[in-house]
């Protein structure tokens, strides 16, 4: 049964590395659908939270075309000419809605997709690092079950929750910071959901996001290559 | 849920600080999470007063208003090993034309967001060093052979904030790099000391745990700037 109104006190005890939350989850009787329902919550929050950021920042900046417009007529006055200043001027150009929209300064429509494609990427993140978690748990030992191992998985993404702060503009989350305390919760929810000593489970919480970095690697070199043959434009 | 669940007493600082073994037990994780935001607010509290007074005054946001303050430093440095593709000259007025430029907002508002969001980064940088800086630590004193867990270790570390207060005081002239020398150097020895502690290893293996995280984030910073160095060279050389 959804218990929405525990995620306060689950995500708080996670992040603590707690591992009240983690018991609580395992003795649910539908943890994927908690685990489920909790990456949902924290990607609508989060991208939530980006728009509201987005809006701001571009209230607070200059119009990205009168910025745009401003480097180019630098360009054209500076000491490159040709050839060179056209190959430039044409990077920029493809260059610049994609540095908008990564940075969501002129980018709210881009924010406003980001309320699906948030949640939905949280998701299928979750659901690789939970399934070769579980993998990786069962092959170093672990006793537990695959819906178990997803649901006290899902707490891993408590951390993700600091990008509320991107509400306000020029805030900044080290990614590093949220993937190593997502580790470091998901290695106290592997020892236990499947009972593993602290080893084993470092190593399928570790080897797990290791995975899932190389995946999402793969992913962006293939959107970059994408986009190099597309010519910038997709 | 009172303050005390949140914060540690000012003498268990206090000792902490001093070194003394007392300062580093019977504190939580959650206390030790409490304090780093805590005295990051602190610590950048006087940054954030003299940023929104730097930026109200040119009446544009922060990063803006610094671009504008580096325009008049380019001007007058000789930059030729990189004026071959950028005139110093031209991107220092440049620099100037983006920082005038209007925008939505009125200019103190945008000042004072702008300062606002730098003030937050300040515990949210301390938070990203305390945990993954103790991550690594963790794993080398795993390596070396202690057996402590998690959160008695981020609880002991956690007092290295303490020291780092004294980095809020930047902005002062002269005195305020001074002080940020010491609060890092001093911050590095509580943290030894807490690891210590904690991990009731011998001091040069500790001192070692605590090192090796330093000397593998070297290498790595110095491996991704060659790279980035290399990938600059090539497009320039491409052109």
């Amino acid at each position: 049964m959804l218990q929405p109104e525990n995620y306060p006190r689950f995500i708080a005890k996670a992040l603590l590395l707690e591992p009240d939350p983690f018991v609580e989850m395992v003795d649910d009787d539908n943890p994927w659908i908690e685990g489920l329902f909790l990456c949902a919550c924290i990607g609508v929050l989060v991208a939530a939270a980006q728009l509201l950021g987005s809006l701001l920042l571009t209230a607070s900046l200059p119009s990205s075309d009168a910025l745009l417009n401003t480097v180019l007529q630098s360009l054209r006055q500076g000491a490159a000419g040709g050839e060179i200043l056209f190959e430039i001027e044409r990077a920029l150009r493809s260059a610049w809605p994609l540095l908008l929209a990564h940075s969501g300064y002129d980018g709210v429509s881009f924010r406003l997709l980001s309320l699906a494609t948030t949640p939905l990427g949280l998701i299928c993140q979750w659901l690789l690092f939970g399934l070769s978690s579980h993998l990786f748990a069962r092959a170093a030992g672990g006793q537990g079950a695959l819906g178990q191992t997803l649901g006290a998985v899902a707490l891993s993404n408590a951390p993700r929750l600091l990008y509320l702060f991107t509400a306000v503009p020029f805030v900044s989350v080290a990614a590093v910071l949220v993937h190593v305390w997502g580790v470091l919760i998901a290695f106290r929810g592997l020892e236990v959901a499947h009972e593993l000593s602290p080893g084993p489970a470092a190593l399928a919480a570790v080897g797990a996001w290791l995975l899932v970095l190389l995946v999402s690697a793969l992913a962006a070199a293939a959107f970059g290559a994408l986009l190099v043959i597309s010519g910038g434009n997709l | 849920m009172s303050l005390h669940n949140w914060l540690p007493s000012p003498q268990k600082m206090s000792d902490a600080v001093q070194l003394r073994a007392s300062g580093f037990t019977e504190t939580t994780m959650r206390q030790s999470l409490g304090m780093v935001l805590l005295l990051g607010l602190l610590a950048g509290f006087i940054p954030f007063l003299v940023n929104w007074e730097r930026a109200a005054s040119v009446g544009t946001a922060l990063p803006l208003a610094r671009l504008g303050a580096q325009a008049s430093l380019l001007q007058e440095t000789p930059l030729s090993y990189i004026s071959t593709y950028f005139d110093p000259v031209q991107l220092g007025e440049l620099f100037q034309v983006i920082a005038g430029l209007p925008q939505p907002l009125p200019g103190w508002l945008t000042a004072f967001i702008s300062a606002l969001g730098e003030w937050i980064n300040w515990p949210l940088r301390w938070l990203a060093v305390w945990i993954v800086y103790g991550a690594l630590v963790m794993v080398c004193n795993s390596v070396l052979g202690a057996t402590c867990r998690l959160q008695p270790f981020f609880a002991a570390t956690g007092f290295a904030a303490a020291p780092l207060l004294l980095i809020g005081l930047s902005p002062i002239p002269c005195l305020g790099r001074v002080c940020s020398v010491i609060g890092v150097i001093w911050a590095f020895i509580v943290y030894s000391r807490a690891n210590e502690e904690v991990t009731n290893l011998p001091r040069l293996r500790s001192l070692t745990a605590v090192t090796l995280p330093l000397l593998f984030i070297l290498i790595a910073s110095l491996c991704a700037l060659a790279l980035f160095v290399l990938f600059i060279y090539l497009f320039a050389a491409d052109f």
